[in-house]
């Protein structure tokens, strides 16, 4: 199970928290912090696995990747395996790539929203959805779709009141 | 670790980690590492194959230094 995927800029703050069993928002706060300072002091030729036990309790693990200015951080369990997590960030700053061209940590900020979505097409609930970014991809697109699709059922009882008033 | 006795496997699982952890890469040699301890925990007759593995790999610096210092894989004696 994945317990929390953080992102995380070179400066410590965070770009997108996700939490997937409940913690309050000050232990979220502090896990944030904590994470951060083991990141900004761990030298690059080391493994990407740290030991999560001191701020995500008993049987914790994190695994991280470093791209450009931002960190992406994944906390699970003993059920995953390290290397599949490695492939799993991956994946996700894949899809991202796709979805936002040249990505960058502003697409982050302003997308949001996409953002969440992306990541929710890619694990729900601490469980792994989907492992290819091509499907991930045609999801996305579909949801834009339906929202375009939205859009345009709006503008239908504007007219119908129009056509009233005649 | 919960498949039967089986000598073949066996003998097949550790040639495979043990490639794994000639790999350049220091989260692979990570993983190896932390599978060749259970290993050892589990399949006592191996160990003299397993420790001449984890000496050769020492002798290659820092790397697996680093790893044993961190406390997760931890070199049989």
């Amino acid at each position: 199970m994945i317990k929390a995927v953080l992102v995380l800029n070179t400066q410590g703050k965070p770009r997108l928290a996700k939490f997937y069993e409940f913690q309050s928002v000050e232990k979220q706060h502090d896990a944030i912090r904590n994470v951060f300072s083991v990141l900004c002091s761990r030298p690059e030729h080391v493994s990407n696995f740290v030991d999560a036990e001191s701020f995500f309790g008993p049987d914790s693990r994190l695994v991280y990747k470093h791209f450009a200015t931002l960190y992406f951080v994944f906390i699970f369990d003993s059920s995953e395996n390290e290397l599949a997590m490695l492939d799993l960030i991956q994946v996700l700053v894949e899809t991202l790539d796709k979805c936002f061209r040249n990505v960058c940590e502003l697409d982050i900020v302003f997308n949001y929203s996409k953002m969440h979505t992306i990541l929710d097409e890619i694990i729900l609930g601490g469980q792994v959805l989907e492992t290819s970014s091509n499907e991930v991809m045609k999801a996305i697109e579909e949801i834009s779709r339906l929202e375009s699709a939205s859009k345009a059922i709006n503008l239908v009882p504007k007219s119908v009141s129009g056509w009233r008033s005649q | 670790m919960s498949i039967e006795d089986n000598g073949g496997l066996r003998v097949l699982a550790i040639n495979i980690l043990g490639r794994f952890l000639s790999n350049c890469d220091n989260n692979i040699r990570f993983i190896s590492f932390s599978f060749i301890t259970l290993m050892v925990a589990t399949w006592i007759g191996q160990n003299q194959k397993i420790r001449l593995m984890v000496v050769e790999i020492n002798l290659r610096g820092d790397g697996a230094e680093r790893l044993r210092e961190r406390g997760r894989a931890k070199a049989p004696e």
